[in-house]
């Protein structure tokens, strides 16, 4: 449940759950120009996950932890 | 205390309802099919809560919650218990008077809240 | 143990019990619907509370078993032995785990990649018979095995073209090397594709969770089952991903790591070879031929620097994204780490032939299956917002079926308490009214009207969602209210019956136990009144207080009665519960001999005690066995012989008066008492005399002698050095005995009679060197009083002659090894009791005979257990404890 939003802001301070995933979407959707902070964010759900890998919303900040960081980038930027 | 009319054909999983009710505070009543629950509701009820399993012999969930909701008694919310997640399973419970559908496995920390949510019930803390 | 763990076990095995009997049934009727749903509906509860508990294994096994018996159920399959063999084996595995589970104590399961294994392929053969059988076959479980169709480890010219649906191919070949190096260096790694179910997260799994959990990857990649739906129309609940990586683990722990879905995973461990793929264009223009020559000559004499050097060379000759460079960069490093691998070397040198491209497109890797998106995802929000979304959903059902009024009531009492829950009450104004309008209209318009105007959902996700998360104020209400409008689905399951339950309590067997124990003491107590009111009378001389004491004496004996007799009650079993076993057995033991066998089960419902039911189980096993394979012939005997080719095993059980007579007869081809003669006097059991006196019958009876087997071979079913006397001595042991009849060439008979309760025995007194003995009446035959002059010794063995019959004598005090004579009476006569033994009269003289009692008999316990000759001990009104005797052990 750790999101704060801020006008064009969706930020992520800690985990997301699996209820989230509505939200998320609901608010990509509305803001399709809206940027995602998930510097705080620790997990995000799988159901979460799969709503940015079909939005790819802009990321402002990715998660401070290192290996969740490697984990989305490479979902969402598909590098090899 | 809130009483809990839980309808299971399977004796394990009316225990561990149960035991989760009545760990939380509400006091519960079994019934092992629709049937069962319809006599139980003649005789003890209403409840305050149905939790409702789909299949079982004798009067099947559905049958038991159409029968529930024809009578001319105070209504009290129902939960649906099912193995089935898919969309069509859903709609039929809702359709015969469930006010909430519920996929098994059922927790506990998923279960209570739908349960105070139902009954109005806080959480102390 | 845990309540619920108990109540799990023992209702499981009751299911279980109960799927191996309503199986067997539909045997006889493979068309029986009712049966089929019942059938379904246990494995379905039996799966439903596995689902309760951490044993995916046991859960996967029922999943699979109930998929296919719902497809029997439906009708798309048909009842078959095969279909009966398979869900009976799963059963098995379940029972099997139960016994894990329960031996465990602690209601946990630990990771065991055997039974994870085990469970995977009972899992995959139920699901076989559902797609070989049932039509169109679902492509998912369709798909190859990735562990038993492995990608190929060799790949050669001829078959490179397979390559391109080795999903590794895909990945870039630097990851392939950094795994193949790790592999080379010890460290395992092992391939994973993991396809989450589409419904995963209504169970509660995260994958991305059990992805996160594994060590880093050397190579990973996210993707969808399907393309990404446009974010207005993404259910994001419904799992469209699929995870695939090389991960620096062994096959073991990724396998245990994915032990709860097993299904869901394809994991190989990786091999170099597996990983050595050239990619590329092919390679024109580039002088192979001759570097071939060169290296295959280095190759074959082991000069490693040769080759090496060769390779360089070509390998600065060749444009990098050629598939020939790619082969020469694989063939270096594995040069410089494995250099001994020459398999691995020849491996990649055939792929610099000229040939067939390997391709590199990832894409014909990924099926693309698409099917309808499907709304679903309510009921995991927030519980209040779920409930409310729901009741929504509820009202925007434009049905009106008889209970509306009823449901539209419900959903306001849903509303009120999700509401108050909410603390916000002032919501709740109008609902009372919109409710009433409703139900006068029968319509839930006016409610979804209130509704819709006291959450309005365009209110939910553009509110600043700043406040921390409490329970008083959950998110607001997305918006969706009015999600499943408009959409009419069928639905329509019938109402089940057929299924009789018990409406009998369950009460675990020590309860019971402890009962009868305190009402045996109880029995016992009693007695000690009429000693109390001798002892009022002539120690005391209160003739009137003893008057008393014997009529409350009545009075509680009538109860104490009484209470035996309920107690008995509580007790029975009916024989069913040891024969219910039999069909299996019946059909498993004749399948296994090739035999034919039709088994017809009368009485089951006789009743007794449980205890002599459970004694029976045994001995009836035994018995069944050695009809099977040794009384019932082959088929082709049985034609050759002029019976029906199927033969008739009946077992049968009824009462007769205080007894339960079980009879088991087969039409096989019965026992020749010559054979027996012969037989019994080669192994020594018995003499040449003997072997001339004897009676068929009494030839017969040798079959229970110790050291007996009919069979000329101990075969593996009926076997193991167990023969018919171990039956003989447990059905003595709960003081039943046993008979057998055969004529030869047309069956076998043998007839068990049992007490229908062991609980009380009626026990004579009799006294033998100045202590009290009990002898149990069953074995009583009769009480004498034989004068001195009449036993004769013949030999050294006396005996007496009884109404024209010699009865051979011993004296008890002889039997247990006590010095000292028998007394007589005043008259010079000896007691005699007389026993039955078998067949055969016994009697042993003791000093005096007197009353008999009922007693609760407890067997010797500890070192006294191993006693022979003692039935066991009981405990007397006076308080004092009298042995009773075993004249059978005794001699």
């Amino acid at each position: 449940m750790g999101i704060e939003i801020d006008d064009n802001t969706f930020r992520v301070t800690d985990m997301l759950g699996v209820e989230d995933a509505e939200a998320l979407l609901d608010w990509l959707i509305k803001h399709p120009e809206g940027t995602l902070e998930l510097a705080g964010c620790t997990h995000l759900h799988a159901a979460n996950l799969q709503v940015l890998m079909a939005t790819r919303p802009r990321i402002c900040a990715w998660p401070e932890d290192a290996l969740l960081a490697d984990w989305l980038r490479h979902a969402l930027n598909q590098e090899e | 205390m809130k009483r809990i009319l839980v309808i299971d054909d399977a004796a394990t999983v009316r225990l561990y309802h149960r035991e989760i009710l009545e760990q939380a505070g509400f006091a519960v009543i079994e019934a092992i099919n629709g049937l069962e629950a319809l006599e139980k509701l003649e005789m003890e009820g209403p409840f305050d809560l149905y939790l409702v399993d789909i299949n079982m012999p004798k009067l099947d969930g559905y049958g038991f919650l159409k029968a529930l909701r024809e009578k001319d008694i105070p209504q009290a919310p129902a939960i649906m218990i099912s193995t089935e997640s898919s969309p069509r399973d859903r709609e039929a419970a809702l359709v015969a008077g469930a006010n909430l559908y519920v996929v098994k496995p059922i927790r506990p920390e998923q279960l209570l809240p739908q349960v105070r949510g139902l009954l109005g019930e806080g959480h102390p803390s | 143990m845990n309540p619920l763990l108990d109540q799990f076990i023992s209702e499981s095995r009751d299911a279980i019990q109960s799927i191996g009997e309503r199986l067997m049934q539909l045997e006889n009727t493979p068309d029986d619907h009712e049966l089929m749903d019942e059938l379904f509906r246990l494995v379905h509860t039996l799966k439903g509370n596995s689902g309760l508990f951490d044993f995916p294994e046991m859960t996967r096994v029922l999943h699979g078993a109930e998929d296919l018996m719902d497809t029997v159920r439906d009708g798309r399959l048909g009842y078959s032995r095969s279909l009966a063999d398979q869900l009976l084996e799963a059963m098995d595995f379940v029972s099997g785990l139960l016994d894990e589970i329960l031996a465990g104590g602690d209601g946990n399961l630990p990771a065991d990649a055997e039974r994870t294994a085990a469970a995977t392929a009972l899992t995959h053969s139920l699901r076989q018979l559902i797609t070989t059988r049932a039509g169109p076959a679902d492509p998912e479980t369709l798909a190859a095995d990735p562990l038993t169709a492995p990608i190929p480890a060799t790949p050669s010219p001829a078959d490179a073209p397979a390559n391109v649906t080795s999903p590794l191919a895909q990945i870039p070949e630097t990851a392939r090397m950094d795994a193949c190096r790790r592999i080379f260096q010890g460290q395992p790694c092992s391939w994973l594709s993991y396809q989450p179910e589409e419904e995963c997260f209504f169970k509660g799994e995260d994958p991305f969770h059990q992805i996160t959990q594994l060590p880093a990857p050397l190579w990973r990649r996210i993707s969808a089952r399907e393309p990404w739906p446009s974010p207005d129309t993404l259910d994001a609940y419904r799992c469209l991903l699929h995870f695939e990586s090389i991960v620096p683990m062994d096959l073991q722990e990724l396998t245990d790591h994915f032990r709860y879905i097993p299904d869901q995973v394809e994991l190989t461990a990786l091999e170099p070879a597996m990983l050595a793929i050239p990619i590329g264009d092919d390679h024109d223009g580039i002088p192979t031929a001759d570097y071939l020559q060169t290296a295959t000559a280095h190759l074959r004499s082991g000069n490693h620097e040769g080759l090496i050097q060769a390779s360089r060379l070509l390998l600065e000759l060749s444009s990098p994204g050629l598939r020939v460079a790619s082969a020469l960069r694989w063939l270096l490093l594995v040069l410089e780490t494995r250099p001994d691998d020459v398999p691995l070397l020849q491996q990649l040198l055939d792929n610099i032939h000229p040939g067939v491209a390997v391709g590199d497109d990832a894409d014909t890797a990924i099926p693309a299956a698409p099917s309808p998106p499907v709304t679903g995802a309510q009921g995991m929000a927030d519980p209040i917002v779920g409930i409310i979304e729901t009741q929504a959903e509820i009202l925007a059902l434009n049905d009106t079926p008889p209970w509306l009024s009823g449901r539209l009531q419900a959903v306001a009492a849903s509303l009120r308490a999700a509401f108050t829950l909410q603390g916000q009450l002032k919501r709740l104004e109008g609902l009372d009214e919109a409710l009433q309008t409703a139900i006068t209209r029968h319509t839930s318009v006016p409610l979804a009207h209130w509704l819709a105007e006291h959450v309005p959902a365009s209110a939910s996700a553009s509110a600043p969602v700043t406040e921390p998360a409490t329970t008083d104020s959950p998110a607001p209400i997305p918006s969706g209210i009015a999600a499943g409008a408009g959409e009419t689905r069928k639905f329509g399951r019938r109402m089940e019956d057929a299924y009789a339950g018990p409406s009998a309590i369950k009460v675990d067997q020590a309860k019971i136990d402890r009962l009868m124990n305190l009402i045996g003491e109880m029995i016992v107590a009693k007695n000690a009144l009429p000693y109390l009111a001798a002892r009022a009378e002539d120690v005391f001389g209160v003739r009137e207080l003893a008057r008393e004491i014997k009529g409350q004496y009545g009075t509680i004996n009538r109860i104490a009665d009484e209470m035996q007799d309920a107690i008995m009650q509580v007790r029975l079993l009916p024989v069913s519960f040891v024969f219910q076993r039999f069909p299996r057995l019946v059909r498993d033991t004749a399948q296994k001999l090739g035999k034919e066998v039709r088994l017809v089960l009368e009485g089951e419902s006789t009743e007794a005690d449980k205890n002599v039911i459970e004694s029976l189980a045994d001995p009836l096993v035994h018995i069944l066995r050695n009809s099977l394979d040794h009384g019932l012939e082959t088929p082709d005997e049985r034609r050759a012989a002029g019976k029906p080719v199927a033969g008739r095993l009946a077992i049968s059980a009824r009462s007769e008066s205080d007894r339960v007579v079980i009879e088991i007869a087969d039409d096989g081809r019965g026992i020749d008492p010559a054979m027996i003669r012969r037989k019994a006097y080669e192994k020594g059991i018995i003499d040449e005399q003997a072997l001339e006196r004897l009676t068929d019958q009494e030839a017969l009876n040798l079959v229970f002698a110790p050291g007996f087997s009919t069979a000329s071979q101990v075969s593996d079913l009926s076997g193991r050095g167990v023969g018919m006397d171990v039956v003989r001595t447990a059905v003595a042991r709960v003081n039943g005995s046993i008979d057998l009849n055969s004529r030869p060439g047309a069956g076998t008979r043998l007839r068990l009679s049992l007490p229908l309760s062991m609980a009380v025995t009626n026990v004579m007194i009799i006294v033998s060197a100045s202590q009290r003995f009990g002898v149990s009446m069953d074995a009583v035959a009769e009480t004498v009083r034989v004068a001195q002059a009449d036993i004769q010794r013949i030999k050294h063995q006396m005996t007496t002659v009884l109404r024209g019959r010699v009865v051979p004598l011993v004296a008890l005090n002889d039997l247990l090894a006590l010095d000292e004579a028998q007394i007589p009476n005043e008259d010079g006569e000896m007691a005699v009791v007389v026993v039955r033994i078998e067949n055969d009269l016994l009697g042993i003289m003791v000093d005096d005979c007197r009353e008999t009692v009922d007693i609760i008999l407890k067997p010797l316990a500890g070192f006294l257990g191993n006693l022979r000759g003692y039935a066991g001990s009981a405990l007397l009104g006076d308080g004092s404890v009298l042995l009773v005797l075993n004249p059978r052990e005794l001699l």
